[in-house]
């Protein structure tokens, strides 16, 4: 009986200390807001002549984030004192989303890269926790053991990728870092070495926010609790994006490493979509839905379009943890009535599919393709448009001025958030780095990777009517494919079951 | 090889699928016993049968009636007598309880094991989850009418035929590394289902018919939330529903055959031996005896005690003086209502109460404006009377305004679900979710300010069921002759003939939850597992129609004018009552409302406390806030606990406290004598099968909650948008969620069968049992307890299986 008592003492201290946490971030922002950037010093030390001075960083992009993950954190917090009460490792839960949360604040506050390899780790580390859960569900092992071995592979990307930083430019330091990436000449060593740093960190950002073909851990981790899930699809996964961005000043000048980046991101959203909308599950099929809009925001970081990825981080975090905290509501939702859409007819398609590519070239030629990315962007965000857009139906017909001055609001509303969100930023943003990759002579890339961006949606749309309203043997294989998830599954399960075997011989 | 497939072989499968009872969708899910189709045999047969096919003991643990027995709940007496008339089945026990005790501590619990073989074959690797994870993945996607944006392409043919098909593309098998497994359906091609199942059992090497059997139980077994899924489909198309869907479970059975006849072809070579073994072990599964007899003995005692204890309170109940009562509140038999009926009675005895079935007698089909399928409110048991549709109350133009506002939000929604436009919703209204999230995470906090109001789900929004757009099930208009037939008929059940008072309340209840997938398991039974309150407001416009009462004159029921049915709500989780249409009333009784509704609130406030001091762990003391709380899954125990069904008048309970755990049902055997006893059979047929089903739902979900409750909520994964998996997928899992009967320390219901309690004369009661034999079979087989209540002497004896009578 004590023990319990003292239980609730501890996890209702917990879910204090997040709100508390939040409310830090609230001055942090505020401050940032109206004082500017600032650097608040912890420590330095010195091993082997390696300098390192920690301090937390807070300008805008870590102001942000930190708010968004401490009201996260917050939300999650308090749900679980509910959902999880009676449950036998209530506490243990909290415990980890305790250093999940601090680790995670501390990542997008870190200053230099040790730290933030180590708050990686650490965040990493709570999340294996979390995913043992219920440690006596064998899915739920095993899941968190691909998990486990998908992590490593990144952390090692990374670990290189730091070590070779230092050896070029011999500071960990993110200022430091940016200032001396910003003057190095093209064709130099050291641009050839920031390439495959380039290369390096993007592999270790991919692993972290389940990019195609690292994201098969993720949709076989539903054996934990939802809190969990909400925790990891909106908290966690994004640190691959937020890697991005963040050294951005310093990783735009790998062009290269961008690019590939960009076209494994409209893979993993074009593949990840697919499966989605197959999939019979809730929880998988959100699961699915995290891949994919992963996908979206690292074509975002690709393109170099950081302010726009970091929105949709914000965007995507709240949307998705929402998300799976409240599937119940989805019974009731479901008895209510329904319109299916008639779907559009192909040459509305190809229209949009080609006014997607007229878009994409405007930018290519407008103000010295200054905002290309953001014309990328839209033209795939058209392609959504036009795949729903259905002009036959008559119900708009039917409807009062009385909705459409509704209707007319929320809009606005989103879309001037979203617009007064992103000018900010951008212009935040702008003055750590110009939009456009390094130098005039390979900027071309920059057009080049959109063109072929785009085309992967446009595959994707053609795909997903198929599935949808094709019934000839083709679209049954491609059914049967995404359905699948792709096999990646069904291939890597036997490898990881002898995985898994052996530990627990051990 | 010509195949022997005589009539006999059939009857092999006929009574495998009896395994698998039917489990309704998440939308409307009513409490299911899940024997129901093994009730033509001896409950404690079944149980010991069961017990190894599904790799769990039917009864609570020994440690659980020791614990009973200690506490007292199981008395000593009790006991006793389990122990004296059980003698048939320990024959060599000690006759003394002391000696009883220590037999069954040192009793080998024998320990179960049944194998299909994709469970023999996972020694190496896990074949039975590969089995179960690709298996679920094909009946989700085959049932599936909501969840997937995109169909499964083979939905219009039978499952067996369906999948063989799908398997010719599906890899997944092969990649899982059963590399001819796709070529060991090849034989099936063409074959129907019952046929199939015999070619397998037969390539299996599976002989002799206990042994085919039993391998098809465990199979089915293995499936149980599937198969009870499927079988949901055939019993509406049972009860006359038009269902599309071809699913039936002998396919599932093949289907999930040739899985393990499959994973079996691709490694026979090296498993042959370990396999013959299997096979030959399921001929002795088939006859072994387990040893729960201990078990069942203690188990009855236990419920002999519960019987002992309630006979013994109604004999020194003594029968209060009839008045006139200032009004009469109908409630449902639930369990929930026996608390705030008691406390009701007990705030103003001026206020009589009565209960009966939930859906009044008015089984309709409801057509809600909001929804897109009629919600069938009624008992699952019968198929619809008549269709009623919902209409605007004053003919506003509210309904086309809502109509096509929801379209075009529908339209927003939509771009949620398709693969391209899922960016740009999240892009759009992605970052509206932080007002949301913050909303729910505060909502019980706002509502606690707002006070209180009826809740959004049974508010009538501006519409009302119609009295006028009824139709009869073949599509022909339900006249005002029927009207006044059913009005008469449900008057004549309720025994509410005379005396009425001037209010009478009619209150259907329903619970409101947020964020719940299992909401509708906390609704009405009788209902349908939907809340009672359209059903309420229907009887009420009913009995408030002049026409009608003029024809119920007629027919000898006289209504005086001032009286006025009111149609209201018990809502569960609070205790609270609510008026569902208060401009319905007259003005001039709005005041007698009122102080009638002064006594009801005290009585809430009286439950609420009541209800929190009986079960206090895990669950939230406000009542209110829990309502609101989207992160709750205990919101309210629900009918958890119920143990007895209780058919007397309620003078015979009257002022008992039965703890909650009482159904109660008004019953008037004189009344009906004149009437032929036509309400007895009514009971006897209707809300006892019910109360069967909830009983032995909450007994199977607490008894063997791997097997018959759904498991963990914090796991829950939906599917379908029907039902859920606990986890990743696999088997769909039926019954009650663990939090539904578990506190996180122990069960809060004690798994009693139900004690239907009558007072009614014998003869009557046997006449009855005699004529149907769904109720035969329930009583003879014990699958309930029928204890008599005789009218004249009181006395009250239980009856045997043999159709004798012992004193309780």
């Amino acid at each position: 009986m004590k023990k319990s008592s003292n239980n609730n003492l501890s996890i209702s201290l917990v879910h204090n200390s997040l709100w508390l946490f939040f409310a830090i971030a609230l001055v942090l922002a505020a401050k940032v807001l109206l004082r500017g950037d600032e650097l608040i010093n912890l420590f330095s030390i010195e091993i082997y002549g390696l300098k390192s001075a920690f301090a937390l960083k807070i300008d805008t992009i870590s102001a942000l984030m930190f708010l968004m993950i401490t009201l996260l954190g917050a939300i999650i917090g308090r749900y679980s004192l509910r959902y999880l009460n009676g449950e036998k490792r209530q506490l243990y839960f909290y415990k980890y989303l305790f250093i999940i949360l601090t680790s995670v604040s501390l990542l997008v506050l870190s200053n230099n890269l040790i730290m933030f390899f180590a708050m990686w780790l650490l965040s990493s580390f709570g999340l294996h926790k979390l995913l043992l859960y219920s440690p006596e569900r064998k899915q739920a092992v095993a899941a968190a053991w691909k998990k486990f071995f998908v992590s490593r592979l990144g952390d090692v990307a990374i670990l290189f990728a730091i070590v070779l930083t230092y050896q070029t430019f011999g500071t960990f330091d993110f200022s430091e870092l940016f200032i001396a990436a910003n003057g190095i000449s093209y064709h130099s060593q050291e641009a050839y070495q920031l390439s495959i740093i380039g290369f390096l960190f993007v592999l270790g950002a991919m692993s972290k926010s389940a990019q195609f073909p690292f994201h098969f851990w993720l949709p076989e981790t539903m054996e934990t609790p939802a809190p969990v899930s909400a925790l990891m699809h909106a908290g966690i996964i994004n640190a691959g994006g937020f890697l991005i961005i963040r050294l951005s000043p310093m990783l735009q000048h790998a062009e290269t490493a961008h690019l590939v980046l960009t076209i494994f991101g409209s893979v993993t959203a074009v593949f990840g979509a697919l499966v989605m909308i197959t999939q019979n599950d809730i929880k998988r099929k959100l699961a699915y839905s995290t891949i994919s809009q992963m996908g979206v925001m690292m074509v975002s970081c690709g393109l170099g379009a950081y302010s726009l990825a970091l929105f949709h981080i914000i965007a995507h975090s709240f949307y998705k943890s929402h998300a799976f905290l409240s599937t119940g509501f989805l019974v009731e939702e479901s008895k209510k009535v329904k319109f299916n859409h008639s779907k559009p007819s192909m040459g509305f398609l190809i229209l949009g599919a080609m006014t997607g590519y007229l878009l994409i070239t405007l930018g290519a030629i407008y103000s010295e393709r200054q905002y290309i990315a953001y014309f990328a962007y839209i033209a795939i965000l058209l392609l959504g448009f036009v795949q729903n857009f259905d002009f036959r139906q008559n119900s708009f017909e039917k409807i009062g001025i009385k909705f459409f001055v509704t209707l007319f609001c929320i809009l606005t509303f989103s879309v001037g958030i979203c617009f007064i969100f992103e000018s900010f930023l951008h212009e935040k943003l702008a003055i750590l780095t110009p939009m456009t990759w390094g130098d005039n002579a390979s900027t071309s890339l920059q057009v080049i990777a959109s063109y072929i961006s785009f085309t992967i949606f446009v595959i994707g749309l053609g795909l997903s009517e198929l599935l949808i309203n094709s019934k000839n043997t083709f679209s049954k294989k491609l059914y049967i494919y995404f359905w699948n998830g792709g096999y990646f599954s069904q291939r890597t399960s036997s490898f990881f079951n002898q995985l898994t075997a052996k530990k627990g011989a051990n | 090889m010509p195949l022997d497939l005589s009539k006999n072989k059939f009857k092999l499968i006929e009574q495998s699928v009896c395994i698998s009872a039917p489990s309704w969708p998440l939308q409307n899910t009513v409490a299911v016993n899940p024997f129901w189709f093994l009730r033509h045999r001896p409950f404690h047969q079944v149980m010991k049968e069961l017990a190894p096919i599904l790799n769990t003991t039917l009864y609570m643990p020994l440690s659980y009636y020791k614990d009973a027995l200690n506490s007292g709940l199981m008395n000593k007496e009790a006991l006793q007598e389990s122990i004296n008339t059980n003698t048939n089945v320990l024959p060599n026990s000690s006759q003394s309880i002391e000696g009883f005790m220590s037999a069954a501590e040192t009793s080998t619990n024998s320990s179960f094991y049944s194998k299909t073989l994709s469970q023999l074959l996972s020694q190496r690797k896990d074949v039975h989850t590969q089995v179960m994870i690709d298996f679920g993945k094909h009946a989700s996607a085959y049932l599936d009418e909501k969840q997937a944006t995109s169909d499964y392409p083979w939905n219009s043919v039978s499952f067996w035929e369906g999948w063989l098909k799908a398997q010719k593309i599906d890899r997944s098998m092969e990649y899982y590394g059963h590399k001819d497994f796709k070529k060991s359906l090849d034989c099936f091609e063409g074959i129907s289902a019952e046929d199939g199942i015999y070619l397998m059992l037969e390539k299996i090497g599976i002989q002799g018919d206990e042994a085919q059997t039993t391998y098809m139980q465990i199979l089915l077994a293995n499936v149980l939330g599937w198969s009870s899924q499927f079988k949901y489909v055939e019993w509406q198309k049972q009860l006359g529903y038009v269902v599309s869907s071809k699913a039936s479970v002998v396919d599932l059975l093949a289907v999930r055959m040739a899985y393990d006849y499959g994973v079996y072809k691709c490694q026979e070579d090296k498993q042959i031996e370990n396999k013959n073994l299997w096979a030959k072990k399921l001929n002795e599964l088939a006859t072994a005896k387990n040893d729960s007899n201990y078990l069942q003995v203690l188990h009855f005692a236990l419920e002999l005690s519960y019987q002992k204890k309630l006979a013994q309170q109604f004999s020194q109940n003594h029968v209060h003086e009839e008045s006139t009562p200032k009004a009469q509140i109908l409630f449902c038999i639930d369990v929930r209502s026996e608390m705030i009926r008691r406390n009701i009675e007990e705030t103003n005895s001026a206020i009589k109460t009565i209960g009966f079935a939930g859906f009044f007698g008015i089984p309709l089909d409801y057509k809600s404006s909001l929804e897109s399928k009629p919600s069938h409110r009624l008992p699952v048991l019968l198929s619809p009377a008549f269709a009623v549709e919902e209409v605007p109350k004053n003919k506003s133009e509210n309904r086309e305004f809502s109509l096509a506002f929801r379209q075009v939000s529908g339209y927003f929604r939509n771009l949620r679900k398709n693969p391209l436009s899922s960016f740009l919703y999240v892009e759009l209204f992605g970052a509206l979710y932080i007002e949301k999230s913050l909303r729910r995470s505060f909502l019980n906090v706002a509502e606690k300010i707002k006070g209180k109001k009826l809740p959004h789900r049974f508010s009538a929004r501006g519409f009302e069921p119609s009295q006028a757009k009824i139709t009869n099930s073949d599509g022909t208009i339900f006249e005002t002759k029927q009207k006044i037939e059913r009005a008469e008929a449900v008057l004549r059940h309720m025994g509410l003939c005379d005396s009425f008072a001037k209010l009478v309340l009619i209150l259907g209840h329903g619970s409101v939850t947020t964020n719940n997938a299992f909401g509708s398991s906390l609704d009405c039974g009788a209902c349908g597992g939907h809340a009672g309150d359209i059903n309420a407001r229907f009887l009420s416009d009913l009995l408030n129609d002049v026409v009608i009462r003029k024809g119920l004159e007629t027919k000898g029921i006289k209504i005086p004018p001032t009286t006025q049915f009111i149609g209201g709500v018990h809502e569960t989780v609070s205790d609270q009552i609510y008026i569902l249409e208060i401009d319905k009333v007259a003005q001039n009784l709005r005041q007698d409302l009122d102080t009638i509704m002064k006594d009801l609130n005290t009585a809430t406030l009286k439950t609420r406390k009541e209800r929190f001091i009986s079960r206090p762990d895990a669950i939230d003391p406000n009542a209110e806030a829990r309502s609101k709380n989207w992160s709750e899954v205990r919101p309210e125990w629900g009918l958890a606990g119920n143990a007895c069904f209780i058919v007397a008048p309620r003078n015979r309970t009257k002022g008992i406290n039965l703890n909650g755990r009482s159904f109660l049902h008004d019953y008037n055997w004189k009344l009906d004598s004149e009437q032929g006893y036509k309400t007895l059979e009514l009971i006897m047929t209707a809300p006892m099968i019910v109360t069967n089903w909830i009983n032995l739902q909450y007994f199977s979900s607490t008894v063997a909650p791997a097997v018959f409750g759904s498991g963990n909520k914090i796991l829950h994964n939906l599917v379908n948008e029907t039902g859920v998996y606990e986890g990743n997928g696999g088997d769909l899992r039926v019954g009650l969620p663990f939090q539904s009967v578990h506190d996180g320390n122990k069960f809060v219901h004690d798994p009693l069968r139900l004690s239907v309690f009558i007072e009614a004369p014998r003869d009557q009661i046997e006449l009855i049992i005699s004529n149907h034999e769904m109720v035969r079979h329930l009583v003879d087989n014990e699958w309930l307890h029928l204890i008599h209540i005789d009218p004249l002497s009181q006395k009250v004896q239980r009856r045997t299986c043999s159709g004798t009578y012992v004193a309780v």
